[in-house]
């Protein structure tokens, strides 16, 4: 029930009500309760923006695993849903790697991504 | 008309710079001190409505024009410029993606966040009222 209300609030861009139905929820919970419902019906980019939503509420320590979620899910899941995915996931990855330029999974995934689109 | 030719070399290279996902960049140049601030922001209008028309050009690229105009949003503490993220969100959503599905509700958000910024504002109030009307049909 919980989550049925979380996602009817995201895809309607109620964001604050979705945060308070998924008060203490990670990232990752809330990410993959997204994935599945785009799945089951369709784009939304609202879905999207609830991550610029996070983005720009969120205080910056917490933008490093934004940026990587959206890295991984635009590039894999959300591009099936949603066209245009691949060249966001490039922007939220290059994101990734200002904040943490050492991190070796996330240039490999960059590399991997500009070897796709070029 | 030779700066005409730059001034087209210039946006050319900007949108590539949007396209590759180096929002950053593209802003800095946009706001770069050495414009005075009335011709800023007519330069930045203008850049705008290219960029608007530029996306109907390159439908792979509509969800990063969407990230780059939001970009202000984590990255400027100024409530100026948050406002005019959430406008021109507001805007890119309603005129160039608006096919996309749920496009509408996020443009709302966008607006009401605006609003939140600037309360009382005629010019938006209106807007909200022609957005929730078009979300009925």
């Amino acid at each position: 029930m919980k989550e049925e209300k979380f996602v009817e609030c995201v895809f309607f861009a109620e964001y604050e009500n979705a945060m308070v139905v998924a008060k203490d929820w990670s990232l990752e919970k809330m990410t993959s309760i997204i994935i599945a419902q785009l799945r089951e019906e369709g784009p939304a980019i609202s879905c999207y923006g609830f991550f610029v939503y996070l983005l720009s509420c969120w205080p910056i320590e917490k933008h490093l695993a934004i940026h990587e979620t959206l890295g991984h899910i635009l590039s894999a899941e959300m591009n099936d849903i949603m066209g245009g995915g691949k060249m966001t996931a490039i922007y939220h990855l290059r994101e990734a790697l200002a904040l943490a330029p050492d991190k070796e999974e996330n240039k490999l995934q960059l590399e991997k991504l500009l070897d796709n689109v070029t | 008309m030779l700066l005409e030719i730059l001034e087209e070399i210039r946006f050319k290279k900007m949108i590539k710079l949007i396209q590759e996902g180096r929002f950053g960049e593209v802003w800095a140049e946009l706001d770069r001190t050495k414009t005075p601030e009335s011709e800023k922001k007519e330069e930045q209008a203008a850049f705008w409505r290219k960029v608007a028309i530029t996306i109907w050009s390159y439908s792979d690229y509509q969800m990063v024009y969407y990230a780059f105009y939001a970009y202000p949003l984590w990255h400027s503490k100024s409530s100026e410029k948050k406002y005019q993220a959430h406008f021109d969100c507001c805007i890119l959503l309603r005129n160039c993606l608006l096919y996309m599905p749920y496009a509408l509700y996020l443009a709302e958000y966008h607006l009401l966040e605006a609003l939140k910024l600037n309360p009382g504002d005629d010019f938006l109030e209106k807007k909200l009222v022609n957005l929730r009307y078009e979300q009925n049909y």
